[in-house]
């Protein structure tokens, strides 16, 4: 067990310092962010001063020996753009997005589960057709449109919905039901079929013939046994919703990570964006770490069979 | 947000504004000064205006260029109400000094000011200076600050802030080049500030010179103390910034702008069908740069207006006249170019006639603005006869780069009409579309890669509408932005900087026409057009107007209803 924890600890180590290398290589091979940053009647002197100002004209090795340095440190040296420091930025941009990930997590989850269990436990009846029906729609629609529709619908339709912004309880509610949307989809849909094929198992019905209530049966014998393919994308998912929801972000003017990031993306302020896509690669490894974890506990063959 | 519920639920008042005392300037900029009276009066009994001073940009007898403002009016009104404006993206600094330009001028416009600023009508006016006074020889400019002006934190605005933020300006902005010419600045008393120049440059006073920012309170708090807590003399205060959402204004009591408005809420959204979805429910009152296509729909809206804002940009073809591989070096290749071109369609399909044909590439406001300059109109039978006359019959290979992604509205589909447009008249034309990392690059002549064939290019005459760094940057020799070398681009050159040295608008306006009529003339670029920005106002609730030549929203343009 303890051999399993620290092999994957070196494993997401060595994982990290390859997103070091290449978010270091992609944001300089996007090009030149002087010449983004001066006004159209920059001279060339002005521009080379404002890359020496920027440590760019360094030598990449120098560059990512500084930049590599500071990362171990959580210091990502300044943001071309707001001349303050890059983390100081996410920092203020996490909290907002954290709450629209939590949020839409925990609504999907509280909606894609028992559906999802209903429908497998009541194949082909109404509520399967309906189960159905949400996946389908919830995967088939972009975001982008859904919020949209949402917007004109519950806010400029019928005026009980702000459009946007992060002001108070209300203004939670459609950038959560629109980012939530895709993970209920994949949640009934997996949720569904993996209890189907469970519900269909020998021990089942062997549970079922020991009398024990139906609710024991699907939750406390099938659902568990279920789980594991739905905890890994469940995870997977939450931790792109912790990296930035970009579209939710943008649609409803919901100020995170997502928006930072493009942002920041298109205006080449490379301390930012290593900030960002690093936070974000150390937060997928870390929740694919708690995730094989959470296989131990969730499956005793995993334990026994290390 | 600290004043979130303000956002929400706060609706403008009520409450009619009564007239408003404007503290205005005359002379050659007296027209802008009536016009933002007008602004902010609604009515136009003006009789009891404050008296008007000598007229700034005007040469009086001892030879010296004057410019003069009264000071504030003791009739005017309070401001009243609140103005909610959603704008597409958030600053990116909030010292007026440190910015670097884009969405952070929505900040700094209304929180700081410098010597100089602009009208309503984008017109040059005294702001920070009551008066300047440019010597005869242009070797030095002397400013005289207003009476009584004050930071929002209570502390006077000195001649020794001016010359600190002057002088870090110089220092550390990206737009320090616009003063590479002042040499030293003494104060030799406590209201005047001299500027001395190593050689004339008129571009001093329409540059706005540098945002002032209190000395003693920076020195205090640091530049991070600064950028949580901006304190500027500008004529909003700040109340709360929300980074990512938004900020909120109070109005300065007392200044010289005599804002109207007593709040106005930025709210930042980043899509454009939000921002109309955010006007039609009436959660803000100005929704910035909507989608063309919107425009029809929202005016059938009885509450909102769609408000038609030309920012002064100007569009067109750069290209490379030295390319050996093509014969763009000749003006008959040129303007046959041009005149294959159907600008009006242009305009009229993809635009929703939201833009103007461009003429000699300069508008009415700008400094060498002719009205006598008409755009050209499509004429291939003439276009096939130049590219005859210049050995092309037959035609010849052209690569159109457009630019794609948002930076301007329909690039790509513009540069797509292009090449199909060329090739009826034989030019056949191949369509590269560039991302803006690309373009940027390209667009300069000193980077990779190197332009091959015409390329998308945009750049604006900001108010107040001096277009002589835009000569010397697009098409005179060395220009950041221009192919043009030999005698062509050494003609652009000299002309914009001998206007430079001139000291009055009449005279660097009329010394510019002649740039323009070259740039009609000789066709070194392909103009293409002037588009304008789309508003929705809540007009059930609010008058307001935006500035042209300036794509930034201010609240002292309107007044509550």
């Amino acid at each position: 067990m303890a051999r399993l924890l620290v092999s994957r600890l070196l494993q997401s180590l060595v994982a990290l310092w390859g997103v070091t290398v290449v978010i270091f290589v992609v944001t300089r091979a996007s090009g030149d962010p002087a010449l983004l940053l001066v006004p159209p009647q920059a001279t060339d002197d002005e521009v080379a001063e404002v890359r020496k100002d920027l440590g760019l004209d360094e030598s990449y090795l120098v560059q990512y020996g500084r930049f590599l340095q500071g990362a171990v440190q959580l210091d990502f040296g300044d943001s071309y753009r707001n001349h303050r420091p890059a983390m100081d930025l996410v920092k203020e941009r996490m909290p907002a997005t954290l709450q629209l990930a939590i949020g839409a997590f925990a609504f999907a989850v509280l909606v894609a589960v028992p559906v999802g269990v209903l429908s497998a436990v009541h194949p082909g009846g109404w509520f399967d057709r309906f189960g159905k029906a949400v996946a389908l729609l919830g995967q088939a629609m972009p975001g982008f449109w859904l919020g949209l529709l949402l917007i004109l619908f519950f806010s400029v339709r019928l005026g009980w919905l702000p459009t946007g912004g992060r002001d108070g309880p209300d203004s939670y509610v459609l950038p959560i039901v629109t980012l939530s949307s895709y993970l209920v989809a994949v949640l009934v849909r997996l949720i569904r079929s993996a209890m189907l094929e469970v519900l269909r198992s020998e021990y089942v019905k062997f549970a079922r013939l020991r009398g024990l209530p139906e609710y024991s049966v699907v939750m406390k014998h099938a659902f568990k046994n279920a789980a594991i393919p739905i905890v890994t994308v469940a995870a997977l998912l939450f931790a792109a919703f912790l990296t930035g929801a970009v579209v939710t972000e943008t649609v409803f003017a919901w100020p995170g990570i997502g928006r930072l990031a493009v942002a920041s993306i298109l205006a080449r302020d490379f301390p930012v964006v290593q900030a960002i896509v690093l936070l974000s690669a150390a937060l997928y490894i870390t929740t694919n770490f708690l995730v094989d974890l959470a296989y131990l506990w969730i499956d005793p063959r995993i334990r026994f069979s290390r | 947000m600290n004043d979130r519920e303000n956002y929400w639920t706060t609706k403008a008042r009520g409450l009619r504004a009564t007239r408003r005392r404007f503290i205005g300037t005359t002379g050659t900029f007296v027209a802008g000064a009536a016009a933002l009276a007008s602004v902010g009066c609604g009515d136009d009994d003006d009789d009891d205006e404050a008296a008007s001073p000598s007229a700034p940009g005007t040469t009086g007898a001892t030879g010296t260029s004057t410019a003069t403002t009264p000071a504030g009016s003791p009739t005017s009104t309070a401001p009243k109400g609140t103005i909610r404006f959603a704008i597409g993206d958030q600053p990116e600094n909030y010292s007026g000094i440190r910015q670097s330009g884009g969405a952070s001028y929505f900040f700094t416009v209304n929180v700081f000011e410098g010597l100089t600023s602009v009208d309503a009508e984008g017109k040059l006016v005294p702001a920070a200076a009551t008066e300047w006074e440019v010597a005869p020889d242009f070797s030095k400019v002397s400013f005289t600050l207003r009476d009584g002006m004050t930071f929002h934190n209570g502390d006077p605005v000195t001649t020794e802030d001016v010359i600190y933020s002057i002088d870090t300006y110089r220092q550390i902005s990206v737009f320090k080049g616009n003063l590479r010419f002042i040499d030293k600045m003494e104060s030799p008393d406590a209201k005047t500030v001299v500027i001395s120049l190593t050689q004339p440059d008129a571009r001093l006073l329409t540059s706005g010179i540098a945002p002032i920012e209190p000395k003693k309170y920076t020195a205090e708090v640091g530049d991070d103390g600064f950028q949580k807590k901006p304190v500027g003399s500008g004529p909003y205060k700040v109340r709360s910034i929300t980074p990512g959402e938004g900020w909120v204004l109070d109005a300065h009591a007392g200044h010289w702008r005599n804002p109207t408005f007593a709040e106005a809420i930025y709210k930042v959204v980043p899509e454009a069908q939000s921002r109309v979805a955010a006007v039609q429910a009436g959660e803000t009152d100005v929704a910035y740069n909507l989608p063309y296509l919107q425009g029809d729909a929202l005016s059938n809206d009885k509450n909102i207006e769609v408000v038609k804002h030309n920012p002064w940009e100007n569009i067109y073809f750069n290209l490379n006249p030295g390319d050996a591989k093509l014969p763009l070096g000749d003006v008959r290749v040129r303007r046959a170019i041009l005149l294959s071109l159907d600008r009006e369609t242009i305009v009229k399909s993809l635009f929703r006639g939201n833009a103007a044909v461009a003429g000699a590439l300069v508008q009415e406001g700008v400094m060498g603005y002719d009205p006598a300059i008409k755009p050209h109109t499509r004429n291939l039978t003439e276009a096939k006869a130049l590219l005859s006359a210049a050995g092309f019959a037959d035609g010849f290979d052209l690569q159109v780069n457009g630019l794609v992604g948002g930076r301007s509205p329909q690039s790509q589909q513009v540069g797509e009409a292009a090449a199909e447009m060329l090739k009826e008249a034989g030019i056949r034309t191949k369509v590269n579309n560039l991302e803006y990392g690309i373009w940027i690059n390209t667009v300069r002549p000193t980077t990779e890669p190197v332009l091959d064939g015409v390329i998308f290019q945009l750049w604006s005459d900001a108010a107040p509408g001096d277009p002589a760094n835009r000569i010397l940057g697009s098409v005179a020799t060395g220009g950041a932005y221009s192919y043009q070398s030999g005698q062509l681009g050494d003609r652009f050159k000299q002309i914009a900087e001998d206007n430079v040295k001139l000291r009055t608008t009449e005279e660097r306006s009329d010394h510019m026409r002649q740039a323009f009529k070259l740039l009609y003339d000789e066709v070194p670029i392909i103009p293409l057009y002037h588009p304008y920005l789309l508003h929705g106002v809540r007009k059930d609730k609010v008058t307001w107007k935006p500035i042209p030549g300036y794509t930034y929203l201010v609240p002292w343009t309107g007044r509550a209803l």
